[in-house]
């Protein structure tokens, strides 16, 4: 029912997470167990996008100075999880704490000239301590003497026997007293062990707390910065979608590599069904996928790009594209499509989204007009939003709403001159001659002829034109009410 | 005569085969250092740890490093370092044997080493360890037991392993030495700065009047651009490993003489004492792009099984190479 990864992919999702500049394991972590707030999680999402708008103000220098204070973080997780279920910490995962702790207690400074509750790190000086018997805050570790006041002079007796055991391998003597004081040795740094692991238990809880927040900061800077880089902004809540001067990133993006912009697209939602018709030039799938991009952006906590956004938080989002893939025509694919409307109905009552780009397109025209028209007609009173695209005429006769594609912009005296050039060229000219903007229009605004205006600027023989007309004439009789 | 090697900025030491001294010679060449003249930093490419050695089943020596050395090793072989440690950082280099640990030791003591994995994460481990301690002088011990450890320019000097654990017949083990001392004693060569850039960016070049380079179609696809080789050209370089097979390949084309065939440094080069006086012969000249120095030859008489060598092995040896040639035993 929700985008699988694959829709995410299709609509430009996976395009922005893949640049989501995530710097520590936690900050990963919280992102990839991202969801997308649900209705009654309102004041959740706006606390959210604040953060993220916290950041998205903070001069690129302070900025800066974060990541660099995010950097060195490593994954301690596993450790302290360990610690908390009652195991040791041998010297490497001391270190590792100590280490958290120096760069935690460096990025909770960092953070507290901000001013920000919500970045407030818990103070871990005490750990440090503990780690740092001799209070010289080197960031390194081992088992120092000053834990327990025997290792001092174990020591000191191994560094003798381990001399005369390297100078003479043969001196059994030492080599048996040799490994007395090993033996010793060890057992005394497993009491330290002990005993550290214990002093440190006590602390999992601030500990796993400062990972929580080092996550935080980590995923709303990372947020922020991908807001900048492609100029979002924040997306606001309002019980029904309005969106004006709306991108998609991702297809600016292939775009721009052919020479060719998108043009940004205002639309309106609200519940029940709104249809959108147009001419037939791929500018319908684009817009739908700009505002699924943008509406998944705003679910999960992200800034939006557009002019102005604002949106209601919906309990599922449902996108069922337009069928490509040849191999699964026909009444396979219808089959699929059927089931997918089948659990959809189920849940009109519930503030979803549902967007559908032209739906039944593996049955007959004929028959699939009157599924389309009848779809949008047990809408009409839903407590979701559907959106399809459909180029059947009559159905938004019955639709809540209804935008249309502006469309070609051909004057009919530049078709002749045109009709001989190179096809290629035409059709270079034709995409520019593209309006791609929706507009709203009363329901019964006819869905534009547009196909016949391209045969004849692409030069089409005048007769075969005229036959063309002749029978959608006939068909005109026979669909006008 | 080790002392000269203290005072390089790193050193690698490579064997011919596994039980050729290297250990005995690392901890010589740390006796050497005993009054502390350099800080010095121990790792390793790869492990061959274990106290004996699982393949001849003999004592292995142990590594006894003095207080302050830092070592860089495998984490789960933190625990058979019997020695005091400071941990100074993880590397996040991962190994076999866990993230690589940079530590410095406190007191006397055995270390075992087992570090990364590849030559690339070595480079990586050694900028952690110069920015550690700028003037540290790095040793690399080439545990995998082969020369390739000594490539890529890692190590200014290197210093090579051999004895008669490499083959019970004396003669051979000495044409074999012989063999990997002139490979890491081919000349050095700078190429205009065309052919370098041409060298660079493709898998070959071939240089003469004019310039010709391009990518491999497949692997050992060098008939393709020995078929491009004219009279007047002066060099053909080769990125990447120059295999046996490639060998007998060039040398197939019986017209190709006087000419220079040139690889990024000499552990790119495989090929048998035959091939190598075949190239003589034919004016094939071998030649790199970058080369370690080798310092010094260590040789080992003893072998695991069987009665080693004699102290002719020594002076031949010692006869033929122009660097210091020692036996580390006897020192």
């Amino acid at each position: 029912m929700e985008l699988t990864k694959q829709d995410h992919t299709d609509i430009g999702f996976e395009f922005l997470m893949h640049r989501l500049e995530i710097i520590t394991p936690y900050g990963k972590d919280r992102y990839l167990h991202q969801k997308p707030y649900l209705p009654g999680e309102e004041d959740r999402l706006e606390e959210e996008l604040s953060a993220v708008q916290f950041f998205y103000q903070l001069d690129p220098i302070v900025t800066r100075r974060i990541s660099g204070g995010l950097t060195p973080f490593k994954d301690i997780r596993r450790s302290v999880e360990r610690l908390s279920h009652g195991g040791v910490f041998d010297e490497v995962e001391f270190y590792e704490v100590k280490h958290f702790c120096y760069y935690s207690e460096a990025l909770r400074e960092l953070v507290s000239e901000l001013n920000n509750p919500r970045l407030e790190l818990r103070p871990s000086d005490e750990i440090f301590q503990l780690l740092d018997p001799q209070a010289n805050r080197r960031l390194t570790f081992h088992f120092y003497d000053q834990y327990d006041p025997r290792l001092e002079g174990l020591r000191s007796d191994k560094r003798r026997l381990d001399r005369l055991y390297y100078q003479d391998s043969g001196d059994l003597v030492a080599m048996s007293e040799r490994g007395k004081v090993i033996a010793q040795l060890d057992e005394v740094t497993w009491e330290v062990r002990q005993k550290l692991s214990h002093q440190l238990r006590p602390y999992v809880e601030l500990l796993k707390n400062n990972m929580k927040v080092v996550a935080r900061i980590d995923h709303w800077l990372a947020k922020a910065t991908l807001g900048k880089q492609f100029h979002g902004i924040r997306p606001e809540l309002q019980k029904t979608v309005q969106v004006s001067q709306m991108r998609n990133p991702w297809i600016e993006a292939i775009l721009r590599e052919k020479n060719r912009v998108l043009q940004p697209i205002d639309i309106s939602l609200d519940k029940g069904c709104t249809v959108l018709t147009g001419a037939n030039m791929g500018g319908k799938s684009v817009s739908l996928k700009t505002l699924l991009l943008n509406v998944e952006l705003f679910r999960h906590g992200y800034y939006v790009y557009a002019g102005t956004a604002r949106f209601p938080l919906f309990s599922y989002v449902s996108y069922q594209a337009q069928d490509t893939g040849s191999l699964e025509q026909g009444l396979s694919s219808f089959g699929r499509e059927v089931v997918l409307l089948r659990e959809l109905m189920k849940r009109k009552h519930q503030p979803g989204l549902i967007v559908l780009d032209e739906p039944a397109r593996g049955t007959n025209p004929s028959e699939a007009s009157a599924i389309v028209t009848a779809l949008c007609q047990n809408y009409r009173e839903a407590n979701s939003m559907l959106l399809m695209v459909t180029h059947f005429p009559g159905v938004a006769r019955v639709a809540n709403r209804h935008f249309q594609m502006s469309g070609l912009k051909l004057d009919t005296d530049t078709i002749r001159d045109w009709s001989e050039r190179e096809s290629e060229e035409a059709l270079a000219y034709l995409e520019r001659q593209m309006d791609y903007r929706l507009m709203e229009v009363s329901a019964d605004q006819a869905v534009p002829h547009e196909g016949i205006r391209v045969m004849q600027f692409l030069g089409m023989p005048e007769p075969f034109i005229d036959t063309i007309k002749h029978y959608l004439g006939d068909k005109n009789d026979e669909t006008k009410s | 005569m080790p002392n000269r090697l203290l005072q390089a900025e790193s050193v690698a030491i490579v064997g011919l085969e596994k039980n050729t001294g290297k250990t005995t010679f690392l901890n010589y060449l740390i006796e050497q250092n005993r009054a502390g003249q350099r800080r010095l930093a121990l790792t390793s490419i790869g492990y061959d740890g274990e106290a004996t050695d699982l393949v001849t089943k003999t004592a292995k020596p142990r590594i006894y490093v003095p207080g302050g050395t830092l070592v860089a090793t495998a984490r789960r072989l933190m625990k058979r370092c019997q020695v005091e440690k400071d941990i100074l950082l993880m590397s996040g280099i991962p190994s076999a044997l866990g993230e690589i640990v940079i530590f410095k030791t406190l007191d006397d003591g055995f270390v075992e080493l087992a570090g990364p994995g590849t030559i690339e994460q070595t480079k990586l481990l050694k900028t952690m360890i110069q920015q550690l301690d700028r003037d540290a002088l790095m040793i690399v011990d080439g545990a995998l037991s082969r020369l390739s450890s000594a490539g890529h320019g890692l190590a200014e000097k290197i210093v090579l392993c051999t004895g008669a654990s490499v083959h019970p017949d004396q003669a051979t083990v000495i044409q074999q030495t012989m063999l990997a001392v002139r490979l890491l004693q081919l000349p050095v060569v700078w190429l205009e700065d065309d052919v370098m850039q041409a060298f660079t960016n493709n898998d070959y070049v071939i240089a003469g009047e004019d310039i010709r380079s391009g990518k491999f179609a497949g692997p050992l696809e060098i008939s393709q651009i020995l078929q491009a080789v004219k009279k007047s050209d002066d060099l053909i370089g080769i990125n990447g490993v120059i295999t046996q097979a490639m060998m007998n390949e060039i040398l197939s084309y019986e017209d190709l003489e006087n000419i220079r065939l040139i690889g990024q440094d000499p552990t790119r080069f495989f090929l048998d004492q035959a091939t190598y006086d075949r190239l003589v012969r034919r004016n094939i000249i071998l030649q790199v792009l970058q080369s370690s120095e080798l310092a010094m030859v260590v040789v080992n008489p003893y072998a695991p099984k069987g009665p080693g060598f004699g102290p002719d092995f020594l002076e031949t040896l010692t006869k033929l190479i122009t660097v210091d040639v020692i036996d580390v035993r006897r020192q």
